[in-house]
């Protein structure tokens, strides 16, 4: 495997081809929020709580972390005032979800007042009951502002002898709503 | 039809197609795309057939189906050559005439001719300005062939750039005259061409594709539509010539659902090409192989961004991929892929036939060739057209397009689809062109070009966008998913006559966050039309938000219909229109109007006797009473 | 709690009509977009029955939880069935701008009442099929004839240039055609 070596927070680092940045800088003691990264699951960058600054030759940009892969010559910073003003932004988003980052960022409220409800969609139940647990029994349903997560029609009742993803669940919905009938079920009767 | 071994047997084909063209002196062009289907046009085509059979000169006239026309608001559209008379509006009931006096008697029939507000007449296409100032490179050919047919195609001239690319240039030499030409994507990246095919040339591995993509899911844009419903060789041309270059021996056209006639006509050609051997094994004795599939689309705009869509041909969802590696290098299940609009491949073609020079001295240095739009909405002539970069709006909008309908007042045009920005009727000098138009604040995107006028309120046209995106939006990513959420909700509540002091700024924020983190271009582009209209028209988002008023008189809550009571005779034609029962007053005496119960439908203002007008929409809330429950929601 | 699948179960016609279509489409790239759009297109309802899928789930191996996902990814598949007329209406920039938000809401109010699960709709889009089951509306976010706003699709014909009294005629008409 290569080595790889790159500047992170003003520390020369030393890295393994194919880590991604995220975990290399959290080895080398950087602190990055995240909220949909597990290390279990293949999926990533849903949340963007991630982003650092990088610098490739002239060029600076935000990236997710999770999903850059370390390069040699790279100069990252992992926390900037720009980068804490929209990680903040995106807790804001989040609340009333996700409140142990909401303390981290001291966001007592949200200053939005659209419609929010228990499930930010971070996937981790999702990922979790396809990916480990193999029991496909949630899925993303529809797209955009309609994405929620969603139960195999018929099969909601197996997460009550499983539960296996309950405790990744930073909203409450999982918890809150496993033993019903796949919540659209009702729509999806066809009568 | 037996397969074409080699260039020869091609040559010999284009003369024969040509002497088979030439034969009828006399031709009658017909546009058969999706848009003058709609206005009738297969009506005329059967008149028109009739018509020359009645007559007994089906031996002398070739009646032939093409495809877009281009002055779309104005179709059916029928074309008369050698004369090049250009008929507008043309319905079956004409057909005798056009075949007794153009082509018997060989005049124009004056009045289904081109008029503009009043002017002269204008008889041949050439000279009507909608075409004059227009410089046709790629929508020439559909006024010319059918795209059913690929002996037409092949008769003017198309696969004479195949030949040359596949026989006589090396791939690197195609693409260093790519690059030269300085030809840049035409989907709305504007990324050098050239260049792209190199990486995806330079990438390791044997296996590569080409793509087509026809996604086309800008509202108001259909460029790539019209080209590839009429004339789908000449994409499939570039396509093969780009797969030679590269070093692809597989390619998929990406065609929206939306579009079937574009499918169709794809489908059929390359079926076509198969069977002459322009497809598949050992084109035209190159040794080179190369096939083509169609995919279609289901019906979601987030699937046109290059990687989305690369995962819905290989069966996933179509989202966007959170990956820092580009398609170039790592696309279709994970090898090489080089993914091109429509409009880019459609322009190859020429390059290698005229040269890479010629290409770079049309248009402006920065972003050669011409561009095809879609200029629609507030109008005269709308429809396709195609120019030179470097023209400025106000030349299109105006010279071309024919300005205004209604002598109202320019107010913004948008380019640049949901990605985009509005143009005040302060920057319409500006030049189309890649750059200029992003200094500008907009950009160039697809192509879509869309006008608006006095009575567009540019806070609905914001709010417009925002709603497009958070249902078009895969729903990935928190600053895109949310934030559209949380962008399109203030939107609502302003509209509304919610409008809070700070909604602006918070908007600002929203906008800033989303540009920097989201996953992927619809997302960092989505701010866009929000940040565009708020800096070239932020006192009509401040009237809504502090007076609750719409001033341009198109939100719903913010303005209502009234009777003036002194213009009012009483008459009672309003009364009996109004769906909700909302006009009071007893018979023959002035009405009034109940605003409550008023759904703002403007029944009363169309049914009102010119004589008299005595309804009109004012800006502004009506007057409630004080216990009206429509008062107590906006404050909830 | 623990109901099964609601709804019809299938006959051995629908079953045969599926393995055939499985095979037809096996091993090919994308094979589950193209499967789920000729079941939708063979259905006189024009939708996806639950059953359906659980079959393909079934014979292909593919997880119903990623059929479920693709199928309410895209616009193009109901699973819903829908309604005998279909009404479309453009709500592309060109459109809106040349006023089918007006031509939305006419319609709208022109066809209810609404089956109770299907009120979703705002100003700017609808997918409601009316109570009868007769018509079902909805929007397109542009069907790419923006020359010729405001568009209407009725019954798969495009119709251009829409005018509010024409459309409401049509439908009207529609409405009283037998069966």
């Amino acid at each position: 495997m290569t080595q790889i070596t790159l500047e992170i927070d003003g520390k020369t680092v030393e890295a393994v081809e194919g880590s991604s940045l995220l975990d290399v800088a959290r080895q080398a003691g950087a602190d990055i929020p995240t909220l949909c990264q597990n290390a279990q699951l293949n999926e990533k960058g849903s949340c963007r709580l991630c982003i650092v600054e990088v610098v490739k030759g002239k060029k600076r940009s935000l990236v997710a972390s999770c999903a850059y892969p370390v390069e040699n010559g790279l100069v990252v910073k992992t926390s900037t005032p720009e980068i804490e003003k929209h990680r903040k932004l995106l807790v804001e988003l989040l609340y009333p979800t996700a409140l142990h980052l909401a303390k981290r960022y001291g966001v007592k409220e949200s200053r939005f007042d659209g419609p929010r409800g228990d499930c930010n969609l971070c996937g981790l139940c999702v990922n979790y009951c396809r990916d480990v647990a193999h029991k496909n029994v949630l899925f993303f349903e529809g797209r955009g502002v309609d994405r929620k997560v969603s139960f195999v029609p018929g099969k909601a009742h197996e997460c009550s002898s499983c539960g296996a993803c309950f405790d990744l669940c930073s909203g409450g919905f999982v918890v809150n709503n496993h033993g019903m009938i796949g919540l659209n079920e009702r729509a999806y009767s066809g009568s | 039809m037996p397969r074409l071994e080699n260039p020869h047997e091609l040559v010999t084909l284009r003369v024969r197609s040509r002497v088979q063209r030439a034969a009828k002196p006399q031709r009658i062009s017909i546009c058969g795309g999706t848009g003058c289907l709609a206005a009738k046009a297969s009506g005329c085509i059967e008149a028109l057939r009739a018509a020359i059979e009645r007559h007994h000169l089906s031996n002398k006239v070739e009646l032939q189906e093409t495809g877009c026309h281009g002055l779309c608001e104005r179709g059916p559209i029928v074309v008369v050559a050698p004369q090049q008379y250009c008929y507008l509006g043309v319905t079956a009931a004409d057909a005798d005439e056009i075949v007794e006096q153009s082509i018997i008697q060989g005049r124009p029939v004056e009045r289904l001719m081109y008029q503009n507000d009043g002017a002269e007449r204008v008889a041949s296409l050439e000279k009507i300005p909608f075409y004059r100032d227009q410089q046709r490179l790629l929508l020439d050919a559909n006024t010319r062939i059918d795209p059913r047919s690929i002996d037409d195609y092949i008769a003017i001239g198309g696969y004479t750039a195949l030949e040359r690319a596949l026989i006589h240039m090396r791939p690197e030499e195609i693409i260093a005259s790519v690059k030269e030409s300085g030809l840049r994507g035409r989907g709305g990246g504007g990324f050098p061409t050239g260049k792209k095919w190199e990486t995806t040339r330079n990438a390791p591995g044997d296996l590569k594709y080409v793509v087509v993509n026809a996604d086309e899911g800008d509202p108001g844009a259909y460029m790539d539509r019209s080209l590839l419903e009429g004339n789908p060789h000449g994409i499939l041309e570039g396509l093969i010539i780009g797969a030679f270059a590269i070093g692809a021996q597989q390619g998929y056209v990406y065609v929206r659902q939306e579009y079937p006639l574009a499918v169709e006509n794809t489908v059929r050609a390359i079926e076509q090409a198969r069977e002459y051997g322009l497809l598949g094994q050992d084109i035209l004795g190159s040794g080179f192989n190369f096939d083509v599939d169609v995919h279609r689309g289901a019906g979601a705009f987030v699937s046109g961004e290059s990687s989305a869509l690369m995962a819905a041909i290989e069966g996933h969802v179509g989202r966007p991929r959170s990956k820092y590696v580009h398609t170039s290098v790592s696309g279709l299940w994970d090898r090489p892929t080089n993914l091109n609009n429509v409009e880019t491949w459609a322009n190859i073609p020429h390059i290698i036939n005229k040269g890479a020079d010629w290409f770079a001295n049309v248009g402006t240095k920065t972003s050669p060739g011409t561009k095809v739009f879609s200029l629609v909405g507030k109008v005269q002539n709308s429809g396709l057209v195609e120019v030179p970069m470097g023209m400025s709006l106000r030349k299109i909008v105006y010279d071309i397009g024919g300005g205004i309908p209604g002598n109202k007042r320019l107010k913004a045009v948008q380019t640049g689809g949901p990605s985009g920005g509005f143009l005040p009727e302060s920057m319409l000098d500006v030049p189309v062109d890649f750059d200029e138009l992003r200094n500008a604040g907009s950009m160039m995107g697809s192509g879509g070009m869309i006008v608006m006028d006095e009575d567009s309120c540019m806070v609905d046209a914001a709010r417009f966008y925002v709603d497009f995106l958070a249902h078009e939006s895969c729903g990935k990513c928190l600053p895109c998913r949310e934030g559209l959420r949380q962008l399109l909700h203030i939107l609502n509540r302003i509209v509304a006559g919610d409008g809070r002091e700070g909604d602006l700024e918070l908007m600002e924020e929203l906008c800033d966050t989303l540009a920097a983190t989201a996953l992927c271009a619809l997302g960092t582009s989505a701010p866009n039309p929000v940040r565009s209209a708020i800096k070239h028209f932020r006192s009509e988002f401040e009237v809504h938000i502090r007076e609750k008023r719409c001033p341009s008189l198109a939100c719903m809550d913010l303005f209502h219909y009234d009777i003036n009571t002194r213009l009012c005779n009483g008459c009672s034609l309003c009364q009996k229109n109004c769906p909700s029962d909302a006009i009071r007053g007893e018979h023959k005496k002035p009405k009034t109007i109940d605003q409550e119960s008023c759904v703002k439908c403007g029944n009363c203002e169309t049914v009102c006797p010119p004589k008299l007008d005595a309804v009109s929409k004012v800006a502004g809330r009506a007057q409630l009473p004080e216990h009206s429950p429509l008062l107590r929601q906006k404050t909830g | 709690m623990n109901e099964p699948l609601e709804g019809a179960t299938l006959t051995h016609e629908d079953r045969q009509f599926l393995n055939q279509l499985i095979l037809q489409y096996a091993g090919r790239p994308g094979m589950l977009l193209s499967v789920l759009e000729k079941i939708q297109e063979r259905q006189a309802q024009k939708y996806l029955p639950l059953e359906y899928l659980e079959h393909v789930a079934e014979r292909t191996g593919i997880p119903s939880a990623q059929i479920y996902s693709v199928a309410t990814f895209y616009s193009l598949f109901n699973l819903k069935p829908q309604g005998r007329h279909s009404v479309c209406i453009c709500r592309g920039t060109a459109c809106h701008t040349r006023g089918s938000q007006r031509l939305l809401e006419s319609v709208r109010l022109q066809l209810g009442p609404y089956q109770e699960d299907g009120e979703e709709g705002s100003a700017d889009k609808i997918f409601s099929t009316t109570a009868d089951g007769e018509f079902t509306i909805r929007t397109v976010a542009c069907f790419g004839q923006c020359a010729l706003a405001p568009v209407v699709e009725v019954n798969h014909q495009i119709r251009s240039h829409v005018n509010e009294r024409a459309l409401n005629r049509e439908i009207e008409t529609l409405r009283h055609e037998k069966h």
